[in-house]
């Protein structure tokens, strides 16, 4: 903390300021190091393995199914062993990782758009489009997520598209009521007020003024969320309403190995803990970010 | 008036309603004033009568529970209360802007400061390119005395101290060269030192830019030394109008003489402050006859006051008030100045 203060004092260069600040933030705990490390483990699985020679997800090879982890088959060692169908697992992990990452990062941005613009139009006009706004959120929250999207996701048919699109729709609305109360306080500041007597229109103001400000808490509340989509993510793949075969996401990995838990119980355990690993460490780095952020918002630093 | 030309900006029997849960209640009652090109035109008056809220009336930003109940705002001729919101909208920043009190809340805290000056040329100019608009933002920030323009642009509004946001939201009002500029306590919120040097640039543009200024406050000193015309309101109407020297040197209003006493002296007793009996009346609880009766020295029970509203009499040249007994206040303020004033009460 007294190391990002005194960045404070520096003026100028602010990438490199921010980059230090953000690394005093992780190894100011050991908590932070650990999901960064947890974080950085999972990222050099997704982006690493598919450039390394062996990487295979799809074909299957009978002779070797069901190997185990480090098995050495025909001078070949299987790190993450085999599935079932003889495919390399630690294959089948990666591009799993980077189905469920790219779906997770879609679907937040989908529902952070949709939610943010809903937000702030009902915080700003108020009246009968808050009304309107908030009642549709009330009426969602008021059925459980995982229902809806089973009953949604039957009814459209599971494919990658439909399940991002899905997941981001169903999921604006914590952004919704975050930005929409924001913005009932936004709305009052003097800056509004000023912009107005210089004659900014009403779209002028949300986008100039309001937006920005409520950008950084959206975002925090994306990281919270990107974890929470993986998850549903996985759990609508292990029921067979997500990712469909052959393309390999964590969840339906889990619900593959899933017979096999007595026997061969890494075939479930390691995509569980590849979920696990990104999860914790996307959600302590975000809650770390979220309390230093607030840090500054509290005390915004005074001039001279 | 007898200034020959005719008024920039004309205000008539303005009156604002706020409504409440117990009906609407007038919380500016018939005000009147002209504004001419190049002059500074101050409103004094306390907290609650009703001066900020009858510069948003002209400006057509009353909202919520206040409207405008009757009375025309005309600016060069053109009526702003018959207006759309769209042309009111294109009237506001670019001939009509306002500087408001406090920098430290008018500045978007997120966005850089170029960019918030750029935003009023944007909004205004849409026909400008980004490097004019950039431009333009650098020049205008040197005007103000900002120093290092071009690196100030780039800084958000914590990096810059009271005095320079004050610079900054000047830069923003004059961005687009307006016939008047309303200042709502443009100095209240900063230093002492600093006071001076912002009110000495505030006048130094409105000369630059012909502009007309409407100095909103409720310094005394500061209008003395700046403005040309001064209006003096309380409870919602206009007690005093006329000439800056004429009202500081023959007040004609009982409440202007109060005002006056109760500024802190240099040449009297250090220990004791004068200030007007009571408190200002409630929006809702105006008195009838004279908003000022219930508090007023010079009244001495006489019942005109207090059934019959003053109307606003010339006293002197281009000199107005809205006293019943605006006569007998010379000798009364004798009286007041000798401190011997028999209802004037010294407090501790």
């Amino acid at each position: 903390m007294s190391t990002a203060a005194a960045d404070k004092t520096v003026p100028a260069r602010h990438r490199v300021a921010w980059l230090r600040k953000g690394l005093n933030i992780v190894t100011q705990s050991y908590s932070m190091m650990l999901a960064a490390a947890l974080l950085a483990a999972v990222l050099l699985l997704i982006i690493i393995v598919p450039l390394l020679p062996g990487y295979d997800p799809y074909t299957q090879n009978l002779a070797v199914s069901l190997a185990a982890p480090f098995e050495n088959i025909d001078g070949r060692t299987y790190i993450f062993g085999t599935d079932t169908l003889g495919r390399d697992l630690l294959s089948r992990a990666a591009l799993a990782g980077r189905v469920s990452l790219l779906i997770g990062l879609s679907a937040v941005i989908i529902s952070l758009a949709v939610g943010v613009f809903l937000g702030l139009v009902a915080g700003f006009f108020r009246g009968f489009v808050e009304s309107v706004v908030m009642g549709l959120a009330d009426l969602q929250l008021s059925i459980p997520r995982v229902l809806l999207l089973i009953a949604v996701a039957a009814i459209v048919g599971p494919s990658v598209v439909n399940l991002t699109v899905l997941l981001g729709l169903t999921s604006w609305v914590v952004y919704g009521r975050v930005a929409r109360a924001m913005a009932l306080s936004l709305r009052e500041r003097e800056f509004v007020l000023s912009a107005v007597t210089q004659g900014a229109s009403a779209t002028w103001n949300i986008r100039k003024h309001l937006l920005p400000n409520v950008l950084p808490q959206m975002l925090i509340v994306g990281s919270f969320e990107l974890g929470q989509i993986i998850v549903f993510e996985a759990s609508l793949s292990y029921l067979g309403l997500g990712i469909q075969p052959p393309l390999p996401s964590w969840g339906m990995m889990i619900s593959e190995g899933q017979q096999y838990l007595e026997i061969d119980p890494w075939i479930a355990l390691l995509p569980g803990i590849a979920i696990f690993m990104l999860v914790t460490g996307v959600q302590i780095l975000s809650q770390a970010f979220t309390s230093e952020s607030q840090f500054e918002l509290a005390t915004p630093p005074k001039g001279t | 008036m007898t200034q020959g030309s005719a008024p920039i900006l004309s205000v008539r029997d303005l009156v604002v309603e706020a409504v409440g849960a117990s009906g609407p209640v007038r919380i500016v009652d018939g005000v009147s004033f002209d504004v001419h090109a190049g002059e500074v035109f101050g409103i004094v008056g306390e907290s609650g009568s009703g001066k900020s809220i009858t510069m948003l009336a002209v400006m057509g930003l009353l909202s919520g529970r206040t409207r405008l109940a009757g009375g025309e705002v005309k600016l060069r001729g053109r009526s702003l209360t018959d207006m759309s919101r769209e042309e009111l909208r294109r009237v506001r920043g670019k001939q009509v802007s306002m500087i408001f009190q406090d920098p430290m809340t008018s500045l978007n805290p997120v966005l850089r400061i170029g960019n918030q000056i750029a935003e009023i040329l944007e909004i205004h100019q849409p026909e400008l390119t980004r490097a004019a608009i950039r431009d333009r933002v650098i020049e205008l920030l040197g005007l103000v005395g900002v120093p290092n323009p071009e690196r100030r642009t780039r800084q958000y509004p914590h990096e810059f101290s009271g005095g320079m946001r004050q610079r900054a939201m000047i830069a923003m009002a004059i961005a687009n060269n307006p016939d008047i500029l309303i200042a709502d306590e443009p100095t209240t919120a900063l230093d002492v030192t600093i006071q001076a040097q912002v009110m000495e640039l505030l006048l130094a543009v409105r000369t630059r830019n012909q502009a007309a200024m409407i100095l909103i406050t409720h310094d005394l000193g500061l209008v003395a030394e700046t403005a040309d015309r001064v209006a003096v309101m309380y409870g919602g109407r206009l007690m005093e109008e006329g000439p800056a020297e004429g009202i500081f040197s023959r007040p004609a209003h009982p409440y202007t003489v109060g005002l006056m006493a109760s500024r802190p002296r240099l040449d009297a007793a250090p220990e004791f402050l004068y200030s007007i009996p009571g408190q200002p009346p409630s929006v809702a609880n105006r008195p009838p006859g004279c908003v000022f009766n219930p508090r007023c020295a010079l009244q001495n029970g006489r019942e005109i006051c207090a059934t019959t509203v003053p109307s606003l009499d010339r006293v002197g040249v281009e000199h107005s008030t809205a006293c019943h007994f605006s006569r007998e206040i010379d000798g009364w303020i004798g009286k007041v100045n000798a401190g011997g004033g028999n209802t004037m009460q010294e407090t501790p």
